[in-house]
């Protein structure tokens, strides 16, 4: 109970401001040494959850709350100010303008093969300026990580110049800012 | 089969999860874990209406990726090659062309 208490105390009270936090425990496990899927390290008696978590980075005013009695992890200041992608091009070129679904969705706001690359490196911009200014959405924790979105609008082109549409970006957080992108674009 | 292509699935066993027998989706993930997929469904709107695990066996490629193997290889953890990744004649295969299964079709050998 105390325990809980001072954890709590500790790492969701304890750090005040908007800046980045690095949660960290004492196994040397976490979602990226673990390939994706966390498990439980024995060793260190850390719970696969924990090592989800471990090392990733978020603003300290919008953080995963995960504990649990005895929770050995600690969140400490980090100093972020850019985030590193695992995004392959292939995920737009290759499934966004390829899949029929998909496909037309994009075509609903103007958007062809065409415009994968630029539409690559906007996603990036903008899940980049979004998660450093602290504006996504935390979303399930799992032993895949923890998961979060970024809404952003995206103008449409072509025949949908002028238009504005809410898409948004699904993310998994990967240790030391590293943003894995799950799923590219959904159109809300 | 391997990362990208769109599978249909060919059992019921995975209604619980929102995916029926027939279902198609595309394979998001370029890697195998415990012999399964990661496969995405979508309506015809573009939303996705489901993400799951689903067992090689399961699926029947509907349409192939023109994915290469180097493709693949940057999608793996670690940039892997050893990472089970493709299903080819009942073959489950790395990029060293190594096969997992002694028996095709038979994923358990």
């Amino acid at each position: 109970m105390f325990e809980e208490i001072r954890w709590i105390l500790d790492n969701i009270f304890g750090i005040s401001g908007n800046g980045f936090v690095i949660r960290e425990n004492i196994s040397p496990e976490n979602i990226e040494t673990c390939n994706g899927v966390a498990v439980e390290d024995d060793k260190t008696r850390t719970c696969a959850l924990c090592v989800a978590l471990n090392d990733t980075v978020f603003r300290n005013d919008n953080k995963p709350i995960y504990y649990h009695p005895y929770c050995k992890c600690k969140n400490k200041k980090y100093d972020l100010s850019e985030v590193v992608f695992d995004f392959p091009l292939q995920k737009i070129t290759k499934y966004l303008f390829v899949n029929e679904d998909k496909k037309a969705m994009m075509r609903t706001m103007g958007y062809i093969v065409e415009d994968a690359n630029e539409l690559y490196q906007l996603i990036q911009s903008e899940v980049e300026i979004k998660f450093l200014s602290g504006d996504y959405k935390l979303k399930e924790l799992n032993i895949n990580g923890q998961h979060f979105t970024v809404n952003f609008i995206l103008n449409g082109t072509r025949d949908h110049n002028g238009e504005k549409f809410n898409c948004h970006v699904g993310c998994v957080a990967w240790p030391f800012g590293k943003i894995k992108i799950a799923t590219p674009l959904l159109k809300d | 089969m391997k990362w990208l292509d769109e599978v249909k699935v060919l059992t019921d066993k995975y209604e619980a999860e929102g995916v029926k027998k027939g279902a198609i989706g595309t394979i998001i993930f370029a890697w195998l874990r415990n012999d399964e997929y990661e496969v995405v469904f979508s309506n015809k709107d573009g939303r996705d209406y489901a993400e799951i695990m689903i067992h090689v066996s399961d699926l029947e490629v509907v349409r192939s990726s023109d994915i290469t193997d180097e493709d693949i290889l940057e999608d793996l953890p670690g940039h892997n090659p050893n990472w089970w990744c493709k299903v080819e004649d009942g073959y489950i295969l790395n990029l060293k062309g190594e096969r997992k299964n002694k028996i095709p079709y038979d994923y358990n050998t």
